[in-house]
């Protein structure tokens, strides 16, 4: 084919963001108020992505009547357009053989207006991609807030806040007509214009009451919430244009009306969270702490009878410096604490029977009529998912607060958890229905560890170290007689077939499972370890191949201040998961280099001549540790009555370097898979490169 | 601004808000853009958007996803793998035509879960309309019944050994267990001897497309006429007993071409006994055969307006079942050099993903193949039995007949000749349609001929699988697949995420 093209670097480019930040502030004895206006604008690393953010905000404070009554007034807008591109460009630059030109003078390649197209199965030219067609997506938000308060009686406050938080978004999208990718050739342009906006409101109103009886302080509180969440949205897919001029900004001239190929939507959906609470906390002598809450809350995405839920918490300490006077210890508060919480699941309706215009139309008497049919598997006993979760810890703080610390256990059990489960067809409609099946348990300790190592006038150096551990233990995904025992889920994309995924009820989530890679054959195909030794290589010889739930993380910060000069670094690393890494099984295969581009890592083996495959070979420890951020700054002095009153100037780097043997695009670990929290560790093929930036800023106070 | 001494009322004002705002704990979930049970099924217009929808899903039937299980599994068709990679995945698209499939191939799934999805359906609407008046709506709660048989017959033809559920209102939890193959059996008989007689017998535009008397009575015939195989025990008479109740009402005839009851406006067919609508615009992604089967570059023979993806091939022996001068063979296939609509010679760009296998640029369509798994992109003859309009989206208008005139004919031949090998009746009835094809006729009847007759004339017409299985041919050698598969391939397997999910059935043996 002739060309020669680095397609990675054909579609990126060196991205370059600014920020920009004014605030004030001001005001009399009884009024005060603040306001910030925010400008951004971000180059994305892929060409002709990127987006431009507008966010103002004003806080007024009102104190009146003896500073009884206190009035405090938020708005913030903020509107922004982005230009989102198509990160599947990315998957193309990797599968694009380099071999393939951007362009062709080739008059076959006139319909693709001169960009080069193989026209095999999932390929297209990325540079096309990013260059034919747009995909913009603009926002506003307006954020009102009031909150007042007034003390009733000395120890006796009521507060109302009301909240109503308002976006609205737009669609531009657009396919040229002459774009392989996404169906533009074929529909002679595609356009979709669309909007969607939400709209919450929140009203809360509270009554406090605190009060120190000799060394016991008290403090109750009730309270009465109330959430309402409307989303709308309208969206139109037309194609057929006579011109690329219009983009999606003339709907009408779309041939496809006129043909019946175009399609239109709208939608509205509301659904309410309501909750009545009441808090106790007892503090006694600033040693001894109790408290305990109540909240019975309801939603209208559960089935009736099952809308209310009770929840409540306790939780207790004692600081034991307090008691006993040890030399260099500050604080030495031991705590404990446990609770039960509620989940609601992530969409409405799905306990009810509903039904809309289904596989379409049905030919009635010479007419084509709509049909209506079923939307889901309805759930009528769909409840709260509720987790309860049981924490011991103890807080630390030793040579006068130079070294600081807590440790913490923690154990939750979720309960009713609402997890999309495979269900029997028949006799049911569809295979899978949102259902109050799981019961999880998790466990793990977090600590964390401050220490001021110099703390001197001229020079400081600071080293904060957190360490996390965590595991997640399947207890039950059944639910009456609906068994779920062990499953395989997750299917891998095509070419490929099969399931990444073990699922089995008693042991961890995320047990990756396949054929145990033995090596290559004289004949080029892989040898696989027969698991049940019946001579046969079957799904009967899937094993265990990995895990795709990390087993803890660490965290270093260190942070250094030396005369006007600033510096700081921060260090993090994550262990024991493995990925299962999607772009080398199907492309990094000899047999494939003929229409695809190779992917080329340190697993490469030429000796495998066979079809894109899965096997242990490919899934990939990914542990590893990273410098996720550094900064460097200085800070001018200026004298009392300069203009300025302080200024700084800083240099930050973010995703600085990795160490780690994983070999694909971002070691990260990932919690799902196609949506699915069940399927975690799997890289997939169309993952976004993470990039290096640096940042220069400047901050001036007047 | 307010002035100070107006707050105090202004606070009491919102205390009392809040008062009113306690009380308010109404949970009411309203849907806007769905309808509930508690609004819909409240006019005539709404019940019939709900039984339409048991005959939108027939449509299934002729879904891409089932174009594996429906006719890649018989000797007509099959998905080849190509150079450049293009069907050439995991190869569970060939074991489907070689017969190495395995319990999990992912069609057997797909099949499963939108023929079970058409039995739940019928089950629901018939729930719905005994709740509203049972007696009323007799005469639907029929069709439904009807509509839920055919499903059963292509399940009992497929997988045999299924779960009868026949009740929509059950528990949650409820796991189906399966039923023998003879159940399954005996449950269609009766489904439709005990419904029928509410079933209209008119045959006209009130009733196309929707099932009526003679639907009933045909699938009483496959059902008969496959009885030895569904259960051991012919039913050879019961069949001719039903089919020539169907002949003798002289509502059905032969039309005088083959072609026109595969052309885009076939609905006045008077050999349509059943059939499911299809249309371009109303019923696009529902049956798109021009798009699956046609090359690339063979937009430009049609002008398409999309570009067609290369796939599904008839098979080499398949097409030499068929004599040059036989009409069907220029009627159903494509093959040879390939032009444009302007008579140019059509060019495949990609030929060169693999010189070696693709040859020439100049798209030549050649009933043979290199191999199953992978051949060039050229190769195997195209499917056009069911008309492409110059200009056309590759969306097809034709209606599909499930039963048809002619293949009533051909099965009374085929009861008169099991009956009775020397029958002229039989003989006769063959070379009627075989007259028709513009070919010879045949002086006597044997299996392989009726088996063969039947395959020419109602080439990916849904029956093929089952007709090679009665003669006892399903299983041996083809060009793809050069060795006699096992017995147990005669069923599919229950799929692997299916019994995963109801430990209540029973998997096929074999598997």
């Amino acid at each position: 084919m002739g060309g020669n093209t680095d397609w990675m670097d054909e579609i990126t480019r060196t991205a370059i963001s600014q920020v920009h930040n004014l605030s004030l502030s001001g005001g009399a004895s009884n009024t005060t108020f603040r306001a910030s206006l925010n400008y951004r604008n971000v180059d994305g690393v892929l060409r002709n992505s990127g987006f431009e953010r507008l966010n103002g905000r004003l806080n007024i404070l009102h104190k009146a009547l003896d500073d009884r009554l206190s009035i405090n007034l938020n708005l913030a807008a903020t509107s922004s357009e982005s230009d989102l591109a198509f990160s599947q460009a990315f998957q193309y630059a990797i599968t694009m053989p380099p071999t393939a030109p951007i362009i062709s003078r080739d008059s076959y390649y006139k319909k693709y207006d001169g960009y080069f197209q193989s026209e095999v199965y999932d390929l297209y030219n990325p540079v096309a991609i990013i260059e034919q067609n747009k995909n913009v997506h603009t926002s506003s938000r307006m954020l009102y807030n009031i909150e007042m308060r007034y003390d009733l009686l000395d120890n006796l406050t009521a507060s109302l806040r009301l909240t109503e938080d308002k976006s609205e978004g737009t669609n531009n999208y657009y396919i040229s007509k002459y774009s392989f990718y996404g169906d533009g050739l074929n529909r002679n342009g595609l356009a979709n214009g669309g909007n969607s906006n939400s709209n919450n409101e929140l009203l809360e109103s509270m009554i406090n009451y605190t009060k120190w009886m000799h060394d016991l302080n008290i403090d109750l509180m009730g309270g009465y919430s109330y959430q309402s969440h409307t989303n709308e949205s309208l969206s139109v897919t037309a194609g057929n244009f006579l011109t690329d001029s219009f983009e999606n900004y003339n709907l009408g001239a779309a041939g496809d009306f006129a043909s019946g190929e175009a399609s239109a939507s709208s939608f509205k959906e509301n659904y309410k969270v309501i909750a009545f609470l009441g808090r106790i906390n007892l503090n006694y002598d600033h040693t001894y702490f109790l408290s305990t809450s109540y909240r019975r809350e309801g939603s209208t995405r559960f089935g009736s009878g099952n809308q209310w839920g009770n929840f409540f918490g306790i939780s207790a300490g004692a600081d034991l410096a307090n008691l006993v006077d040890i030399t260099n210890i500050n604080q030495l508060k031991i705590r404990s604490s446990y609770g039960v919480t509620g989940a609601l699941p992530g969409e409405s309706y799905l306990s009810q029977q509903r039904y809309g215009p289904g596989s379409g139309y049905v030919l009635n008497d010479g007419e084509w009529t709509r049909s209506y049919t079923p939307i889901s598997n309805p759930n009528p006993n769909l409840k709260w998912e509720t987790k309860s979760e049981f924490d011991v810890g103890i807080d630390f703080s030793l040579f006068n607060d130079r070294l600081s610390g807590s440790l913490d256990y923690y154990k939750s059990v979720t309960n009713d958890a609402l997890v999309a489960l495979d269900v029997p067809v028949p006799p049911n409609l569809f295979n899978s229905t949102l259902l109050n099946a799981g019961e999880l348990e998790n466990e793990g300790i977090e600590a964390m560890i401050e220490f001021q190592a110099i703390n001197q006038a001229k020079f400081n150096w600071a080293v904060r170290l957190t360490y996390s551990t965590y595991s997640t233990i399947l207890n039950s995904l059944s639910i009456g007689n609906l068994d779920y025992g062990v499953r395989d889920i997750g299917g891998l994309p095509a070419p490929l077939a099969g399931n990444i995924v073990r699922v089995r009820e008693g042991k961890p989530l995320g047990q990756l499972i396949g054929w145990q890679y033995e090596g290559v054959d004289e004949n080029g195909q892989y040898i696989i370890k027969d698991i049940n030794g019946d001579g046969q290589i079957d799904v009967n010889d899937y094993t265990v191949i990995g895990n795709g739930q990390p087993k803890g993380e660490i965290g270093l910060t260190n942070s250094f201040s030396f005369g006007n000069f600033d510096a700081s670094f921060f260090l993090r690393g994550v262990y024991g998961h493995d990925l299962v890494n999607l772009n080398r099984t199907i492309f990094e295969q000899i047999s494939r280099i003929s229409s695809y581009n190779l992917v080329n890592t340190k697993y490469f083996n030429s000796d495998y001549q066979g079809r894109a495959a899965y096997n242990s070979y490919y899934v990939e420890d990914a542990s590893f540790f990273k410098l996720d951020n550094f900064t460097i700054g200085y800070n001018f002095n200026f004298v009392d009555n300069a203009i300025l009153s302080s200024a700084r100037i800083y240099v930050s780097g973010r995703n600085l370097f990795y160490i780690t043997d994983y070999s694909g695009v971002d070691p990260e670990p990932r919690y799902s898979y196609q949506d699915n929290v069940l399927i975690p560790g799997v890289e997939p093929l169309d993952s976004w490169v993470t990039t290096r930036s640096f940042t220069i800023g400047l901050n001036l106070s007047f | 601004m307010k002035k100070f001494k107006d707050i105090p009322t202004y606070v009491i004002f919102s205390l009392s808000l809040i008062t009113v705002m306690v009380s308010c704990t109404d949970l009411t979930e309203v849907p806007y853009s769905e309808l509930s049970d508690e609004n819909f099924l409240n006019t005539d217009e709404e019940i019939s958007a709900a039984i339409g929808e048991a005959y939108a899903q027939l449509r299934n039937f002729q879904d891409f996803g089932n174009m594996w299980a429906v006719y890649c599994t018989a000797d007509e068709v099959a998905i080849v793998g190509r150079t450049g990679g293009d069907w050439a995945g995991d190869g569970q698209d060939q074991q489907m035509t070689d017969h190495t499939w395995i319990s999990n191939n992912r069609f057997f799934t797909g099949t499963w879960y939108s023929f079970f999805g058409g039995v739940n359906t019928a089950n629901r609407i018939i729930y719905q309309l005994e709740q509203i008046d049972a007696d009323f709506y007799q005469n639907s709660i029929a069709e439904l019944k009807t509509i839920r048989a055919l499903w059963y017959l292509w399940l009992i033809d497929m997988w045999g050994n299924v779960p009868i559920v026949d009740e929509f209102d059950v528990p949650q939890d409820f796991l189906p267990a399966t039923s023998s193959r003879q159940d399954v059996y005996s449950f269609i008989e009766s489904e439709i001897l005990d419904n029928q007689s509410y079933l209209s017998r008119d045959n006209d535009t009130s009733t196309y497309g929707k099932v009526n008397y003679w639907t009933a009575k045909a699938i009483l015939a496959k059902l008969y006429l496959n009885a030895e195989v569904y259960t051991g025990t012919p039913q050879l008479q019961k069949a001719l007993d039903v089919i020539n109740e169907i002949i003798d009402s002289g509502r059905f005839l032969l039309t005088n071409t083959y072609q026109e009851n595969f052309v885009s406006q076939n609905e006045n067919s008077p050999e349509a006994i059943f059939s499911i609508p299809f249309d371009e615009i109303y019923t696009q992604w529902e049956w798109f055969l021009p798009l699956v089967t046609l090359h690339y570059s063979s937009q430009a023979t049609f002008n398409m307006t999309e570009q067609p993806w290369n796939g599904l091939s008839v098979q080499t022996d398949f097409f030499a079942l068929y004599e040059d001068e036989d009409i069907r063979k220029e009627a159903n296939f494509l093959w040879g050099p390939q032009f444009t609509a302007t008579g140019e010679p059509l060019i495949d760009p990609g030929y060169e993903q693999d010189p070696a296998i693709d040859g020439d640029p100049h798209v030549n369509f050649t009933p043979e193949f290199q191999s199953l798994y992978l051949t060039s992109r050229q190769s195997g003859a195209r499917i056009i039995k069911w008309e492409i309009e110059i200009g056309s989206s590759g969306h097809l208008s034709s209606d599909f007949f499930v039963f048809r005139f002619t293949d009533i004919l051909l099965m009374k031949a085929e009861i008169l000749w099991r009956m009775n090998p020397a029958s002229t009746e039989a003989l006769e009835l063959v070379n009627r349609i075989r007259d028709r094809a513009q070919v010879e006729p045949f002086s006597s009847l044997t299996a392989d001929k009726l088996l063969n007759e039947r395959g020419r004339e109602l080439f990916m017409e849904g029956w093929r699988r089952s007709d090679l299985i009665r003669y006892n041919q399903y299983r041996e050698p083809t060009i793809f697949r050069p060795y006699v598969s096992d017995e147990y391939r005669e069923l599919f397997p229950i799929p692997h995420d299916v019994i995963g999910a109801n430990p209540n059935l029973i998997q096929n043996p074999g598997y």
